[in-house]
């Protein structure tokens, strides 16, 4: 049996656990917001993985991934090599909550976006942020 | 006297040019001349999935004015030969409403479904005083909205 959601469990909690601790101090919102989001990626992961995927090329070609990774050395020639890339189409294909779904897109979004705020992330924002992580924590743990 | 593979440019250990009439020069200008045949076409693949990227997002434009979220700015880079990304900064009132700013990320997600050529991605920002548009620039968002004026 693969030890692949212990594993990203594991990640996502040490993540979560980093952001929680990161927000208590003074001018590190980015940096929350960062955490967060890599702590719900590895939450996300360690939901999908390990299952039975459709191969995108090949329609009917259904096999068992054990992680992410693996799935990703798999197609990623194919689909394309970027992870984050590949992480947000499964999740918008096979994760049917849409409250996760966009939970997901508040974080990648305030994660990737922060550069072009010098890093400046708000409040308001933070608390999406936070919001956002325990909604994907509560439905993948 | 034959020919040597060095007298006719070839310069490999062990392996020589097939036949007589072929050599070093011809292979090479051979190589050069495929090599502009397929950067050209892949300036032109280029210039029409650039196309679909502003067709697509102008669209997107108009379906999140339909929701009552107001576009401030869109700027549009070329991530690799089938990705690209269009950066949607709208009014903050908007995006820190929760319900209208899921609804503009479905709809995000709806507009890059009905693509087949490419894969677009929208990163959907709130307008802030603070925004860097040097660093949105440096990043390679070289295409930004211009209003038409017809």
């Amino acid at each position: 049996m693969s030890n692949q959601p212990a594993d990203s469990f594991e990640h996502a909690l040490h993540n979560y656990n980093a952001s929680k601790k990161i927000n208590t101090l003074q001018d590190c919102s980015d940096w929350t917001v960062t955490s967060a989001f890599y702590a719900s990626l590895k939450f996300l992961e360690g939901s999908l993985f390990p299952d039975e995927y459709e191969n995108p090329n090949k329609p009917g070609d259904i096999r068992t991934y054990e992680t992410f990774s693996q799935y990703v050395s798999a197609h990623g020639h194919l689909i394309g090599t970027n992870p984050h890339k590949i992480r947000t189409q499964l999740v918008e294909k096979h994760i049917t909550d849409s409250e996760v779904v966009n939970s997901f897109e508040d974080l990648k979004n305030a994660c990737h976006t922060a550069r072009y705020i010098n890093y400046k992330v708000g409040p308001q924002r933070l608390k999406i942020c936070l919001e956002a992580l325990e909604v994907i924590k509560t439905y993948c743990v | 006297m034959s020919e040597t593979a060095e007298n006719r440019g070839s310069r490999l250990i062990d392996f020589d040019f097939i036949g007589n009439s072929f050599n070093q020069e011809d292979m090479l200008g051979a190589y050069l001349e495929g090599r502009k045949d397929v950067q050209k076409e892949i300036e032109s693949l280029i210039k029409n999935r650039l196309q679909t990227t502003a067709i697509s997002s102008s669209l997107l434009r108009e379906k999140l004015r339909e929701i009552l979220v107001n576009v401030r700015d869109m700027y549009l880079r070329i991530v690799d030969l089938k990705n690209f990304e269009c950066l949607v900064i709208i009014d903050d009132e908007d995006f820190y409403n929760k319900e209208k700013r899921w609804d503009a990320y479905k709809a995000g997600r709806n507009v890059n479904d009905s693509i087949d050529d490419i894969d677009l991605t929208f990163s959907i920002m709130p307008f802030s005083e603070n925004l860097l548009k040097d660093k949105i620039t440096a990043e390679g968002f070289y295409f930004k909205y211009v209003k038409s004026t017809s």
